[in-house]
């Protein structure tokens, strides 16, 4: 995965915590599967609410490694798997231009 | 390590709701956006007539409902179920919707179809509810209108009903049997499975919460209601399951409300009161006085501590799992949430014998 690659998140799905559990809700019809939730750990939610535009995949790597005491060796895998599957149902999209 | 997991919703909602000693949590919530309605429906328990001046004056604005919306999102309310009266009567209603759709709820909503036109249609095909649940009240333009004593109201039904299929979104049809239509039942069920939808009903109609009409006349009797019943290889099964779980519960004896009311739900009627359910209606708290959070945490909470304080049959029969009987329902039709409703009590007892349920400790119906 490109480190240098920026992310923004899609107004078409909206990001929730339901007793702490943190979820993302398709609201449209076209993007992801309407009949399912999509539930982040404690990672995926924050990697998510770093997705702006402006940061890097690179920036955000560094961020998760900031805030988080136990960041297992896969993190580079792990964030490329996140963004993966973010892009597969239309909640991400590479941003265009510079920031 | 996956960061993203896919639930079906409903395999999430089991995950969501309290245990013993857990937070409560308003996970789910209706809100009636008016009691006004373009149909007059002789079985209604809340319509006032769309028209009416006076009870549009006491409605939550457009203002205050997305004010509330943002609060109840807040606490953590997920399912929102959007109802009436008629809600589409509102002429905010667009705008309600969508705000409560970009709020990530996932919205139920309870229709009598009449007023869905192609341009409501394609918004719910954009930003499609979770699902849109319309009432049959007949399969003829005579039986339909003897129902909801609104001349053209069948036809507008059909076209709404067509709006929502043209647009493959989620509908689900269901109907309320009464005197009125109770012949036509057969053929309302054949409709909606040549639709290849999922026929739902409901014989049980509840009494008014203002003293206007008498819907208990419309009742068909219990036999009836158990007639029907058996057509549905559904109920069956659903009953003595149902049964068996329930009782099988450590519930407190002497708690006057033993439904989850209050504790993972909540209802709001249009003038901005909280209370339990749509049916246990009083007490309630004034959310225009008061903030949501101080309502669910602070005033609900009072009233699930509530005891019984008489002894009546219900309180230790053994059919009180499988029996409609509740204190909303008890305040609503004899004015005392604690006193048996003796309809509900005589279908209760010949679904228990048709179903072989609960012979250890049955009152007599």
């Amino acid at each position: 995965m490109d480190m240098d690659t920026r992310y923004v998140r899609a107004e078409d799905f909206v990001f929730r915590t339901i007793n702490h559990e943190a979820i993302l809700v398709p609201i449209k019809d076209n993007v992801g599967d309407m009949g399912c939730i999509y539930s982040l750990n404690e990672v995926g939610a924050f990697v998510w609410e770093q997705l702006d535009g402006r940061k890097t995949i690179g920036d955000v790597k560094n961020l998760v490694v900031e805030a988080f005491d136990r960041v297992p060796v896969s993190v580079d895998r792990d964030l490329q798997e996140l963004v993966e599957q973010l892009s597969s149902i239309d909640a991400v999209r590479e941003a265009d231009g510079v920031p | 390590m996956s960061c993203l997991t896919v639930q079906d919703i409903d395999d999430f909602a089991r995950t969501l709701m309290p245990r013993d000693g857990e937070d409560r949590i308003p996970l789910s919530g209706s809100l009636e956006l008016t009691l006004r309605c373009n149909n007059r429906c002789v079985h209604c328990y809340c319509n006032k007539g769309a028209n009416d001046t006076l009870e549009k004056s006491k409605e939550l604005s457009s203002r205050e409902i997305c004010h509330l919306l943002d609060e109840i999102a807040e606490s953590g309310c997920l399912w929102l179920l959007l109802t009436g009266g008629e809600p589409l009567l509102r002429e905010d209603f667009e705008t309600l919707y969508t705000y409560a759709k970009k709020k990530g709820f996932l919205i139920t909503l309870f229709t009598n179809g009449t007023l869905i036109t192609p341009r409501l249609a394609d918004l719910f095909q954009d930003l499609p509810p979770r699902s849109i649940e319309i009432t049959l009240y007949g399969m003829t333009d005579a039986t339909y209108e003897r129902m909801t004593r609104t001349p053209g109201s069948y036809k507008k039904c059909r076209q709404g009903i067509d709006h929502i299929m043209n647009r493959a979104l989620p509908l689900k049809l269901k109907t309320v049997v009464t005197t009125v239509n109770r012949h036509e039942f057969v053929d309302m069920k054949q409709f909606v499975e040549d639709l290849e939808l999922e026929f739902r009903f409901d014989a049980l109609i509840n009494s008014r919460i203002d003293d206007h009409g008498d819907v208990a006349s419309h009742r068909i009797a219990p036999e009836e209601v158990l007639e029907l019943d058996l057509t549905d290889t559904r109920r069956g099964p659903e009953f003595v399951g149902f049964y068996e779980r329930a009782s099988k519960q450590q519930g407190d004896p002497e708690a006057l409300f033993r439904c989850g009311a209050g504790v993972h739900s909540f209802h709001i009627d249009p003038h901005g009161r909280l209370m339990l359910c749509n049916m246990a209606r009083t007490p309630s708290y004034d959310l225009r006085r008061g903030s949501f959070r101080d309502g669910w945490h602070g005033f609900l909470p009072l009233l699930r501590k509530g005891r019984l304080k008489k002894t009546n049959k219900c309180v230790r029969c053994d059919l009180r799992w499988i029996c409609d009987q509740c204190p909303g329902w008890a305040q609503l039709e004899c004015g005392d949430p604690e006193i048996p409703v003796e309809y509900l009590c005589e279908v209760a007892h010949l679904r228990a014998a048709a179903y072989g349920i609960g012979a250890r400790n049955s009152s007599n119906g």
